[in-house]
């Protein structure tokens, strides 16, 4: 009792505390009373729930205490609803009332524990807690709503079959245009008010409602279908009997169920290749060591395996189902939630051994288990609160088009004249019937209301604002994107990915876009990472032994590209610079000995099979050319050529650094060289699996970088060979990687190194470190990140042997010194220069005095002379200045770096922080933030390992389509997580920064206004220069704040012609996108990206596309295109986006154009019915036009009109500007359309009626005037004519057989349809104003009438046509010149290779340009501009080059001016670098 | 192991990759100048075909509505097109008790007119009116067609049709048959046939009858809508503007309904004009050639035109290929395809005295206007 009551007092006590006043901790103090109640005043326990909840359902139940705060009400509530009680023991009772007492004890000190480390947690947060019972026939209930846990099957429909059609009829009517077509509709069937019948409105309204909401049902009908063959799947779930014998054992058998029928707290077993059903829990896996594997490709698209480890406690107890069924423990989890790649919770096992639960004993659903035969899991998550459900539900942003705007007002402008048009004519039929109505005798009794009079003119008018203009719109929109999705120019070879439309209705946007914000890695380069140069010692080494393979792959990709001559000169560029390099490296190859061509086979073995850096098991997969490393980029052959080029031979192989550990292990530079490679080899977290057919190694990495380390280490003979959660063996060959080729090798060893704790990488802490136990006893610290975090971490050198706990401070003060003054270079030239700035302190004389040896030149691989050391390590400051050297160099060089650190840790120490670090992992709160914590005391007074550096390769054709894309007005912003300086190379490598733009570096360190205010002043003053801005996640943290600067910001990032964001996460990348989405409300905004960390961004931006990368399918999933490569953005914007832009616009000016036209020839009819309404047309015939008789021209237009040809706008990606000035489809077309429209209306109804004797006195039918219908079917006629060839061929340019198709169709259709119609029409209809019956015929035959029609159509459509010369003459576009341009395929090809130029050597030409041009004149322009081909052109075809001089020249001019201008910024600029830089 | 998944690959044809075959036309001087040669190439004698079988028309109308005002509209003769004919008015008041919309006597209107050469059958009589909306929206669909095919429809089905003409003001209100305001306000004037006065010599003639019937006016799908009505004689009354011509306003045995099926006047009434200003046929002779000379018509004069501002006339003519009489074709297509062939030339001349030249790229936008590519 008293045991209890401390037990109260010191929940209570941890209550007061400010953090940990929460409710369930009420719900845990009144359970415990009843407890203590329980076991006081009712021994047996028969009254008491929790008693019966043992007796009744379990008999060895231990009393298991929740150590969690919060839990004890649900075992409570779960005990009151069991009904079911199968034999009660007293003595049983006891037994649990004792077991509880005891647990209680190590709950108050689980609750201790737990408050002494959750500060600052939640208030709100509430655990759930799972019981294990096998034996359970009820499900438990979830505390949090007090009724059972939630079944598990899910729901992805959303709606249901009662409330599938309100949801369904509010989301249509809440468009506007349905409404009002609603509106229309009602008032319509009025009897009585409407001119022109009752129903024509609401039969088609209900036609296109329907076929949207048909369209939504069938959806939604397939997602009830998923889920009811998902919910009907079959696993096993455990069952419990007891044995028929003395001894009643219980037995555990497997069942099948439906998933559907799973519960919270179920025992499941999964076997291989099965789908996991629900969230589970591993308890017992059958693979080694409780691992067991899944493929996670249907959650987050990541196609590698993820392994996953039941504890060891666990998978010790539970290995049969008869074990199961008598395991007995108390779960406590998390509360569901979509963090996918986190869980906490703990398990209390029967013996009161509290284990933490990680996300490596998750299983979540829709993951597949791979390469183990079987597991044992609990569930824990059912239903809708899996993670996988979690994580689905909530992407609902919906994306309208910005063109959407623009037909919304042109819909209110039609519909403000319709209003107008009807209030018009209401107030000129009541002058007529004051005027003269009341004489006109033979009309006796209208007295029509004013209100019924206007709604009668709304309808006959109404119908000018077209009803089927959205329904029409989506389908040409999925035609749009068939033709996407099927484009083969889209479609990526190697990996088998078409392009793929996820979304149809913001097509048009494509053709529109003004900015594009692109994700880096795996979205520009491939996220193939190379590891590619080491720094240990204070020396830097290449490690180029796939450089061979590479440079193949190069070649033959060049060629292709050559073929497609898209590039020309840039290609030839560095093809040289490439061959220029690989002499160097025959060179090179040659020295060595043929211990690199065995390596270099070896490699390339590797490389093959192990391409892919994340790997499914190669049983499942086998080696796959997927992931074939299959290019080096441009950037990192050019910059090795420069080193070469420059003299300077620092860099050498890391065959020669192999030589050195072979042959020189014991000098300090060896030693530390080998260290550093076991670093690499042990520092990972990457799980090597062994082909048993081949015996090669594949890796399981986390991350591609992880993967280029192990493998490197692999290929530097530090074999990873195995490895399990307690230890890594290493095969380490001591002749370096040739020793792998012979088994028997006797160089070679194996060692096995204990792993003592694994601090995982987290974005945050953007480092990981192991702990391990050396085999000679000693304990280390192996760390490696992200270079800047490690520094922070490196102990001062100058205090090393003085070191203490904590002594790094001095240094590390100066290492913030040093990185300030880093940040506080701001230029261009900011690789160049900050390696200086680093070494200006004492330091610096070191490296110089080590280049006055000379020795740097005195490498040479010859074990026989090793007996000085030709790698000397001078001092730890040297070697440290010199490793931030080569870090810095490698940045420059657009390599990912990362620092090694290491530490040797006394047995005291890491006992003392093991103890901690223990606690923080089965923390059940804020686990993450704890570990953290504890890894920061351990993480510090580092020593320097060594460096690396990865290559990111950029994808092909990166820099040609971000060429393409800038002078398509596009500008482009690169978001990505990258160091400033990687990323300021990366976009010099992919032409993002070009060597004459202006830098701004934006930087927190200064006064943000001051530079913003500078920039835009240098910007405005250099309007013609190419301006980059840059700037890291830290600064635009402070730009967030504050709202001004953030509009300053916006502000200078729209001027530049790119912008670079670096550092930055998912959240900020989202926020760039929105603030200018926000600021520039008319233009377009594209984010691309390939990554989880993308999806913010590509949700927030207009367009997202998703690249179908590397890193899964998560981005594309969400995104609203995916694409394979980056390059397709080209593809995909200039061709199909301007297409499509094209396509709706026309299309959309058509539908209002032919609604209008034909519309509006009712209101032209009014003048001659008195202003009375009546309709000109039978109403069916009426409501028939705009779905039979005009629709297939404009749709025609609106799926296949191609203004310019594929490789027009390829080739001249400035045509693209179009979309972004919304040139296709603005007010001021939209204007000249409706002139038409309204000019081809007033001729359409006036010729025929000349013809009929209005103005002219007669008319020429035998049997007298026509009727209404005759008269309608002439004017009705003569609008299908006009409206057909208007759109089918003056506006369309491209006439294929379709458009003759679907114009005769039409037509045709006409004439078939008022064929049967004057057949079958009924005579008798009681309202038959219209005279249908036999008109056609008659008609139909009377060359009158073809004549009349005839004329009609070549009146309204000559003026058309000259306007079309008219403009094609004077007022031509670019639109208008490529079109002829395109006519002759020579001179667009000469066009597009010409302006494929790189502007860079346009610039280099310019000197020459200029100075031919002063003396010479447009020959000279000629020769200049169009070589050799251009004067037999001109020559031959029609048109004449020689005229208009005087605009060539004009024009040439200005350009060789601005030419000029720049190139004396340049002047000036190279001569004093600085002046480049801003500020 | 995995079963070979097929490619992705898009099909590459023609139609997927959208390179179907296509015409690109540009619209410029050069290209349309064909277009519109041929056009006023083709228009332009069409037109003076058009003029032609519309000048053949013979045709005269005489404007009526002040019986003595000697207006006449037109008179296209093909001999003698521009001299006046030669027309001569007189004007008695009849008393009648025949159909008349007004309790005055009826005028009985003499026209006589010359025609100067022979006029071949077929030739027709037409009555034109204007300023009459027979296509207003009340007008036009105030009949019930149920009732004019002879059905015997009850009163509460003919309100919604037929409106304020459906039923008379009795109680208890008798079905007005015809119903409608379309039928209720008939063109009742009558047209005499033709006589002969004095032949193309001048020389009288013993006053001989050129024989006009209102026979085959209407169209023969008309024909099929009415019947003889199965009302009995006691449920119906002619309609308000009729009754004059029935002793007491009412149908009697001696005055039964008409016949709808068989009077051509009433369904060629009863088949709406779709503009204001028409003409319908009111006779015709088929057979008879009509000879040169001068002519006696006269016109009861019962439809009162003037109270709403309208005319009246009285046509007689011939038709062409092309029906009636109309030069506006024949001139609109000349006017078009003069304007063409001018057009054709003007384009012409322009592409040989300044050619477009092809595409010179260096007047693109891009290349002018220094703004949105900066560098370049």
């Amino acid at each position: 009792m008293s045991s209890n009551n401390d037990f109260k007092n010191e929940i209570v006590e941890s209550s007061l505390s400010p953090t940990f006043v929460n409710l369930p901790i009420d719900h845990s103090l009144t359970t415990i009373k009843e407890h203590n109640e329980g076991t006081n005043d009712n021994e047996s326990g028969i009254n008491n729930p929790v008693n019966d909840l043992a007796l009744g359902r379990s008999l060895t139940w231990p009393p298991v205490q929740p150590h969690c705060p919060s839990q004890s009400t649900s075992s409570v509530r779960y005990s009151t609803d069991s009904s079911v009680h199968v034999s009660r023991s007293p003595s049983l009772s006891q037994r649990i009332n004792q077991s509880l007492l005891q647990k209680r004890e190590s709950l108050k000190f689980a609750a201790k524990k737990i408050t002494s480390i959750v500060i600052g947690s939640k208030e709100d947060i509430i655990f759930r807690k799972i019981p294990v019972i096998p034996e359970k026939t009820n499900p438990l209930i979830d505390s949090k709503t007090n009724s059972p846990f939630i079944s598990n099957s899910i729901t992805t429909s959303r709606y249901t079959f009662f409330n599938f059609l309100p949801k369904q009829l509010y989301a249509q009517f809440s468009k506007i245009a349905n409404l009002y077509f609603l509106f229309v509709a009602v008032i319509q069937t009025v009897p009585g008010w409407s001119p022109t019948g009752q129903f024509t409105t609401l039969i088609p309204l209900s036609v296109f409602l329907s076929l949207a909401i048909a369209h939504e049902g069938f959806d939604d009908y397939r997602r009830h279908k998923q889920d009811t063959i998902e919910n009907n799947k079959e696993c096993s779930v455990l069952n419990v009997y007891r044995s028929n014998d003395a001894t009643s054992q219980r037995l555990g058998v497997w069942r099948k169920t439906k998933w559907k029928n799973l519960r919270v707290g179920d025992l499941v077993n999964v076997k291989a290749q099965e789908w996991v059903p629900a969230d589970l829990l591993l308890l017992h896996s059958k693979g080694e060591k409780g691992i067991c594997f899944v493929e996670t490709a249907a959650l987050d698209g990541e196609t590698n395996l993820k392994q996953k480890q039941a504890l060891k406690d666990t998978n010790n107890t539970v290995v049969s189902p008869e074990a199961l069924a008598n395991f007995q423990a108390m779960v406590c989890t998390e509360n569901p939630n979509q963090d996918l790649y986190n869980f906490d919770g703990s398990i209390e096992l029967p013996d009161g051994k509290i284990c933490a639960l990680s996300n490596d004993q998750i299983l979540l659903r829709g993951t597949i288990l791979r390469n183990t035969p079987e597991i044992y899991g609990l569930v824990i998550f059912t239903g809708e609160e899996t993670k996988l459900r979690m994580n689905a539900s909530k992407n609902i942003r919906t994306k309208a088009p910005t063109i959407q705007h623009l037909v919304n007002k042109v819909v209110i402008i039609i519909f403000v004249f319709v209003i107008f048009l009807s209030i018009f004519c209401t107030t000129m039929s009541e002058i007529w019937n004051k005027r003269f109505w009341k004489n006109a005798w033979y009309i006796v009794g209208i007295t029509r209301p004013l209100h019924i009079s206007l709604f009668a003119f709304i309808i006959l008018f109404n119908t000018m604002i077209p009803i089927s203009l959205y329904v029409t719109m989506e389908i040409i929109k999925l035609v749009q994107v068939y033709f996407i999705n099927k484009d083969i120019n889209m479609y990526h070879v190697e990996t088998d990915t078409p392009a793929e439309a996820r979304t149809s209705t913001i097509n048009e946007e494509l053709g529109q876009v003004s900015y594009v914000f692109s994700d880096k890695t795996g979205t520009l380069t491939d996220n193939i990472m190379l590891f590619r140069k080491i720094s240990v010692g204070g020396r830097a080494f290449l490690h180029d032994l796939d450089l061979g393979d590479i440079e193949k792959d190069e070649l033959s990709q060049m060629s292709y590209q050559r073929q497609k001559s898209i590039t020309r000169k840039r290609d030839r560029f560095s093809y040289s610079s490439i061959r220029r390099h690989f002499r160097n490296r025959t060179l090179d190859s040659l020295e060595t000995s043929e211990n690199i061509q065995m390596e270099t086979l070896h490699r390339r073995d590797s490389t093959l099979s192990n391409g892919r850096f994340s790997m499914i098991a190669p049983t499942t997969t086998g080696p796959s050319p997927l992931y074939k490393c299959d290019s080096i980029s441009r950037t990192t052959i050019g910059s090795i050529t420069k080193d070469g080029k420059d003299g300077d031979p620092t860099i050498h192989s890391t065959m020669n650094l192999l030589s050195i550990i072979q042959h020189k292990s014991h000098t300090p530079f060896g030693e530390k060289a080998r260290f550093f490679l076991l670093a690499i080899a042990l520092c990972h977290t990457c799980v090597p699996e062994i082909d048993p057919i081949t015996n090669d190694i594949f890796y399981q990495a986390a991350s591609p970088d992880e993967f280029a380390l192990v493998s490197a280490a692999k290929e530097l003979g530090y074999v990873v060979m195995d490895r399990s959660m307690s230890s890594v063996s290493l095969l380490i060959n001591n002749n370096g990687p040739a020793g792998l080729k012979d088994p028997n090798d006797a160089t070679k060893t194996h060692e096995t190194y204990q792993i003592l704790n694994v601090i995982e990488f987290s974005s945050k802490r953007k480092r990981m470190s192991v702990i391990y136990r050396l085999p000679n006893g000693k304990i280390c610290l192996l760390c490696k990140g992200a270079d800047s975090i490690i520094l922070e971490r490196l102990i001062n050198p100058s205090e090393k042997l003085g070191k203490g706990k904590g002594a790094s401070s001095g240094m590390r003060e100066k290492l913030n010194e040093i990185n300030l003054k880093g940040n506080i270079r701001v230029n261009t030239s900011i690789h160049r220069d900050i390696a200086h700035i680093i070494t200006t302190d004492n330091i610096t004389s070191s490296p110089i005095s080590f280049n006055n040896d000379g020795k740097r030149y005195s490498i040479t691989i010859d074990p026989e002379h090793s007996s000085t050391d030709s790698f000397p390590i001078y001092d730890e400051k040297w070697l440290y200045s010199e490793t931030l050297n080569h870090i810095q160099q490698f940045a420059t060089e657009g390599l990912r770096t990362l620092l090694y650190g290491h530490r040797y840790l006394e047995e005291d120490e890491y006992n003392e922080w093991n103890e901690l670090y223990q606690e923080a992992s089965t923390a059940i709160v804020d686990r993450q933030k704890k570990l953290e914590q504890i890894a920061e005391i351990i993480e510090r007074d580092l020593e320097i390992t060594g460096a690396t550096a990865i290559e990111d390769k950029l994808q092909n054709g990166v820099p040609e389509t971000i060429e393409k894309l800038r002078r398509a007005g596009i500008r482009i912003w690169m978001l990505t997580g990258d160091k400033r300086e990687t990323a300021i190379n990366i976009g010099y490598s992919c032409s993002l920064i070009k060597n004459h733009s202006i830098t701004i570096i934006i930087d927190q360190c200064f006064d943000l206004n001051l530079t913003f205010k500078q920039a835009l002043e240098n910007i405005n003053a250099n309007k013609e220069r190419h301006v980059v801005a840059v700037v890291d996640g830290a600064t635009l943290m402070v730009i967030e704040q504050d709202a001004v600067l953030m509009e300053k910001f916006v502000e200078l990032g729209i001027l530049c012609d790119s912008v670079i964001c670096c550092r930055v996460s998912p959240s900020q990348k989202a926020l760039v996108v929105r603030n200018i989405r926000m600021k520039l409300l008319d233009t377009v905004t594209l984010a691309i990206g390939d990554g989880a960390n993308d999806i913010a961004m590509i949700q927030e931006a207009h367009v997202g596309i998703g690249i179908t990368g590397k890193e899964g399918l998560q981005a594309a999933r969400t995104s609203d295109y995916s694409i394979a490569q980056f390059r397709f953005l080209s593809n995909l914007l200039l061709v199909h986006g301007r297409w499509s832009y094209i396509r709706v616009s026309k299309f959309i000016l058509g539908t209002f154009y032919k609604c209008m036209c034909f519309y509006l020839t009712q209101g032209v009819f009014q003048l001659f019915t008195g202003f009375s309404g009546t309709s000109l047309y039978e109403q069916w015939t009426l409501s028939f036009y705009n779905t039979l008789f005009s629709s297939l021209p404009v749709m025609v237009i609106g799926m296949f009109e191609k203004d310019l040809n594929y490789k027009t706008l390829l080739g001249v990606p400035e045509l693209y500007t179009q979309g972004q000035r919304n040139a296709a489809f603005n007010l001021k077309i939209f204007s000249s359309w409706m002139t038409d429209a309204i000019a081809h209306a007033i001729i359409i109804v006036m010729i025929p009626f000349f013809l009929h004797g209005i103005i002219y006195k007669y008319e020429f039918r035998s049997f007298g005037s026509p009727q209404l219908y005759e008269l309608g079917l002439t004017v009705y006629t003569c609008v299908v004519f006009v409206v057909t060839f208007k759109i089918a061929y003056v506006e369309c340019h491209n006439w294929t057989t379709l458009t003759h198709v679907t114009s005769f169709l039409t037509l045709f259709g006409w004439f078939l349809y008022q064929t049967i119609y004057s057949f079958v029409y009924p005579i008798d209809q009681a309202t038959a104003t219209y005279d249908v019956r036999g008109v056609f015929q008659r008609d139909g035959i009377k060359s009158a009438f073809w004549i009349t029609v005839i004329l009609t159509t070549f009146i309204a459509l000559i003026p058309n046509i000259l306007a079309k010369v008219g403009k094609n003459v004077f007022n031509f576009t670019d639109v208008d010149k490529y079109q002829a341009i395109e006519k002759d395929d020579e001179y667009l090809q000469r066009i597009i290779d010409e302006g494929a130029l790189d502007t860079d050597e346009r610039f280099e030409d310019n000197d020459i340009q200029t100075g031919k041009l002063k003396k010479g004149k447009k020959k000279l322009y000629v020769e200049n501009y169009n070589n050799t081909s251009i004067d037999n052109y001109s020559k031959n075809s029609d048109y004449n080059l020689d005229d208009d001089d005087e605009m060539i020249i004009q024009h040439h001019k200005k350009y060789v001016e601005r030419q000029q201008t720049q190139t004396s910024i340049f002047d000036t600029s190279d001569v004093n670098s600085s002046s480049k830089s801003l500020i | 192991m995995a079963p070979e998944t097929k490619s992705r690959e898009p099909a590459n044809t023609a139609f997927k990759q959208q390179r179907l075959k296509a015409w690109q036309p540009i619209l410029t001087p050069k290209t349309v100048l064909p277009t519109f040669f041929i056009v006023g190439v083709i228009f332009a004698p069409l037109g003076g075909l058009l003029l032609w079988a519309s000048n053949s028309v013979t045709e005269l109308a005489i404007d009526y509505t002040y019986c003595d005002s000697r207006e006449f509209i037109s008179a296209t003769f093909p001999q003698v097109s521009s001299s006046q004919p030669d027309i001569k008015w007189s004007r008695e008041v009849v008393a009648t008790e025949e159909f008349k919309y007004t309790n005055s006597g009826v005028w009985r209107c003499h026209l006589q007119f010359r025609v100067p050469s022979e006029l071949k059958p077929p030739l027709f009589i037409y009555y034109r009116l204007t300023n009459f909306y027979q296509n207003h929206r009340s007008y036009v669909k105030s009949f019930n067609a149920n009732q004019l095919k002879g059905v015997a429809v009850p009163a509460d089905q003919l309100k919604t049709s037929c409106g304020p003409m459906a039923v008379n003001n009795d109680n208890p209100p008798k079905i007005i048959y015809p119903c409608g305001l379309i039928a209720n306000s008939i063109f009742n004037d009558t047209i005499s046939n033709l006589t002969f006065q004095q032949n193309a010599d001048g020389i009288p003639t013993n006053n001989e009858t050129y024989i006009l019937l209102s026979k085959d006016i209407s169209w023969p799908s008309d024909r099929q809508k009415y019947g003889l009505t199965s009302y009995e004689l006691n449920q119906i009354v002619p309609p308000p503007d009729w009754a004059n011509a029935y002793p007491n306003g009412t149908y009697t045995a001696d005055a039964p309904p008409p016949d709808l099926s068989t009077n051509e006047l009433f369904q060629v009434w009863m088949r709406t004009a779709g503009l204001p200003d028409f003409r319908k046929l009111y006779s015709r002779n088929d057979t008879t050639a009509l000879q040169a000379g001068l002519y006696d018509v006269s016109i009861d004069y019962r439809f009162p035109v003037t109270r709403y501002g309208g005319t009246k006339a009285f046509v007689l003519s011939t038709v062409s290929f092309l029906g009636g009489k109309n030069s506006f074709l024949g001139l609109a297509y000349i006017a078009v395809g003069i304007a063409c062939v001018v057009l054709g030339a003007i384009f012409t001349a322009r592409h040989l005295y300044k050619p477009r030249k092809l595409g010179d790229h260096t007047y693109l936008s891009w290349n002018n206007t220094q703004g949105h590519t900066n560098g370049n």
